[in-house]
């Protein structure tokens, strides 16, 4: 049902844009009345109504827009149009008029939005998993496999780093060896994130510097359904380190994701295994504290760094 | 007139015998027949809460285990069906409060690592399912603490002992070996000279794994009374008591040349491991476990020594832990309140070797000396645990609030030098007498 009002709006959207283009190559005079006709900006109040709404509609179909769809032209839907203007080359001014809305109808067609739309996946907690040694990436939703991708990850010398992430970036024009789409990881020890490539040969092997790279058509797809903040767990075999340090809550590193690692190991939920030494992962060490008789201070002293087998 | 009054004393009698009858009726409902048969020919379900502890990689098979033991219940009645919830054990204490105020609590209660036995009315006391000459058989620390009120309110599972660990090479005492220490205890006294005699600079000869609740509770068991109120919810902490308890941590970190005990010891563990240090403790029985490995890992041949007794009884730590039984407000009957004691008594039957599994917990009943003699004599003497309860208070959680809320923040003010020692006595005793609660 959902799809079908999705083609339907899309349909709409592409014959108002036909028409729209008739109207203005004949000279038409453009109707007042036609609410759909308007140039969408930011403005003070807010431009509300069904175009907007359809706008982000699009928008957030091509990546773009990863807000919830209101219908409120606000400063994040300019946001989102400014940077789909720099994609198609279109000046930048974060308006919506006659060019940029023939932009959007191209960019409709040449990505095959209905296919897209078609394709679109079910409602759901959405992740990604990466297997580092089956070199693919899954698509989980509700924590079931929705689609896999075969990918590169990194090379022996550089290995892909391994934990729980979540994307903060997402880019559409990094180019050259990143191919057409990037989305960075939180990762806090370097620049690390999913993108696509101009050596296709490479995917399915060890090759990259760390990042997950994916054939330009796969990232081109994965895009749009991945948000900010989605959550992306690449999983392996991780080098044990060995930590000869006290740790505590504010802390960011390989250190600190090594005592999250062993404490899930030992039973403990220290929540994301992502290096950051925060709330979750305090509340895990108190618990260890408690569960051992020791003060509960929730710091990483050189006892939990021994119970937990990794002190150097 | 005459018809009138007969009419009207007829009718005083009619009421009156129609009240009495009714209360009779409530009164029995209310007073449990622990003669009562189980009804073959009746269906029972029975509900049971059992707490579930943090236990690093073995949470799931102390789950089925338990199902486990509570199957072999079930298949010698195929009427009575058995609803288990393991219930995360921060939040048992709290669900029983919320269960017990709605008149619905379970019929079996188990709390795996608490040892507070009485919550109240709605709790059947299970003594009247144990015979005199059962009642006779148990240890009579293991009786105390399952008493509250001069009842039996539950069944004893297992024990928990909080102990030392000694490296007998570094560990200087005078006459006795660590050894004979392990079977025959040792005082204070003796704890704080074999300390003094074993420091040695940068090799201590005590470390302590922490300064807080554990040492109040260790140092409060060693006067044989654990619990500041008697079974009966009379104060049994004088203010010589507390000041004992006080003086016994003065004289502790008195100890010259110690390193301060007073402060987070963020190395004892490793301390201990590399033969620096001659004592360690208090320890649990997890940290015992994995200490006892890691010290023979690493070539040492530690010894068990018991928490050292301030009197000359020669009292110890060891606390238990017992399966309880409920009824609920709208009583389900003599034959439901058997089938759930007849539960509880399969579980506290089974469940000590569960929680010895998973808690190194000492099963209740069972010849059992873990880390061998004579170190597993220290480690499990039940008769050297104080005949005395370990909790006190009949609300759920009574205890151990007002200890974590009042009792252990005042030791801490006290050890962490912002109390003088009769500050704390005072200030505990007072708060002790403040404390009331309903007797039962």
């Amino acid at each position: 049902m959902r799809r079908k009002v999705l083609i339907l709006l899309v349909a709409i959207l592409l014959l108002t844009a036909n028409a729209y283009s008739i109207n203005e190559a004949a000279g038409a005079i453009k109707c007042n009345c036609d609410e759909r006709s308007r140039v969408l900006k930011l403005t003070s109040p807010y431009m509300s109504g069904d175009d907007v709404e359809d706008l982000q509609l699009i928008l957030r179909k091509l990546g773009f827009f990863n807000a919830d769809v209101t219908g409120v032209f606000g400063p994040v839907t300019l946001a989102a149009v400014k940077e789909f203007q720099q994609w198609v080359n279109v000046d930048s001014v974060g308006e919506v008029g006659p060019k940029t809305q023939a932009a959007l109808t191209t960019a409709i067609t040449e990505h095959s939005l209905v296919s897209a739309l078609l394709a679109a996946p079910p409602d759901g907690d959405l992740r990604l998993v990466i297997d580092v040694d089956k070199r693919t990436l899954t698509v989980l939703i509700d924590n079931k496999p929705y689609k896999t991708f075969p990918c590169a990850v990194g090379k022996t010398s550089t290995k892909s780093p391994i934990g729980d992430w979540a994307i903060i970036q997402k880019s559409t024009n990094w180019g050259g060896g990143f191919g057409t789409r990037w989305m960075g990881l939180n990762v806090p020890w370097g620049i690390f994130g999913i993108h696509g490539t101009n050596k296709p040969s490479s995917i399915g092997t060890t090759a990259s510097g760390g990042c997950i790279r994916m054939f330009n058509r796969d990232v081109e797809q994965l895009y749009p359904l991945v948000k900010m903040g989605t959550r992306v767990s690449i999983v392996g075999p991780y080098p044990k380190i060995k930590v000869n340090q006290q740790l505590s809550k504010g802390q960011t590193g390989h250190e600190v994701q090594q005592v999250q690692l062993s404490l899930r190991d030992a039973g403990f939920s220290p929540g994301f295994t992502d290096g950051r030494f925060g709330n979750d992962t305090e509340q895990a060490i108190k618990q260890m504290q408690e569960f051992y008789g020791l003060m509960a201070t929730g710091k990483v002293d050189f006892n939990i760094l021994n119970l937990l087998r990794i002190k150097r | 007139m005459l018809r009138r009054l007969l009419l009207f004393l007829l009718a005083v009698v009619v009421i009156g015998t129609a009240l009495y009858a009714l209360r009779s009726r409530m009164i029995r409902e209310y007073c449990i027949n622990p003669q009562a048969k189980i009804d073959p020919k009746q269906d029972y379900t029975l509900k049971v809460w059992i707490g579930k502890p943090v236990l690093p990689n073995t949470a799931g098979s102390y789950v089925s285990d338990i199902e486990d033991l509570v199957a072999t219940y079930t298949s010698n009645y195929t009427n009575i069906t058995v609803e288990t919830y393991f219930i995360p054990q921060l939040q048992l204490e709290a669900k029983l409060a919320e269960a017990i105020k709605g008149g619905d609590p379970p019929d079996i209660y188990f709390n795996p690592i608490s040892s507070q036995v009485f919550f109240g009315e709605l709790q059947v006391p299970f003594g009247l399912y144990v015979s005199k000459e059962q009642a006779a058989s148990w240890l009579p620390p293991a009786m105390a603490q399952a008493s509250a009120n001069g009842k039996i309110y539950g069944y004893p599972t297992a024990f928990y002992s909080r102990v030392f660990m000694a490296n007998p090479a570094r560990l200087t005492i005078e006459r006795v070996t660590s050894e004979q220490l392990a079977t025959m205890g040792w005082t204070w006294e003796q704890f704080y000279t074999a300390v003094e005699k074993s420091n040695q600079p940068g090799k201590p000869g005590l470390v302590l794994t922490n300064y807080g609740d554990p040492v109040l509770r260790a140092i409060a068991a060693s006067t044989g009374k654990p619990a500041p109120f008697d079974d009966s919810g009379r104060l049994l902490w004088s203010e010589s008591d507390i000041a004992n308890i006080a003086e016994i941590w003065h004289r502790l970190s008195s100890i010259q040349g110690l390193p301060a005990l007073n402060v987070v010891n963020e190395d004892c563990l490793i301390q201990f491991i590399q033969g620096k240090a001659a004592l360690i403790g208090p320890l649990n029985p997890q940290l015992t476990v994995w200490l006892w490995n890691e010290a023979h890992r690493k070539g040492l041949d530690p010894v068990l020594l018991p928490v050292p007794s301030a009197t000359e009884d020669q009292f110890t730590d060891l606390s238990a832990t017992s399966v309880l039984v409920f009824r609920q407000v709208s009583y389900q009957g003599h034959s439901h309140t058997k089938a759930a004691a007849e539960l509880a008594r399969h579980l506290g039957e089974g469940l000590g070797p569960i929680l010895s599994k998973h808690l190194a917990a000492i099963p209740y009943g069972e010849s059992y000396l873990p880390f061998g003699a004579p170190t597993g004599q220290a480690y499990s003497d039940i008769l050297r645990a104080a005949v005395a309860p370990y909790s006190y208070g009949p609300a759920p959680g009574v205890a151990n609030n007002h200890w974590a809320e009042v009792i252990n923040p005042l030791w801490l003010g006290y050890v962490t030098g912002k109390k003088t020692a009769g500050e704390f006595t005072s200030q505990l005793y007072t708060s002790l007498h403040n404390l009331a609660y309903a007797q039962p």
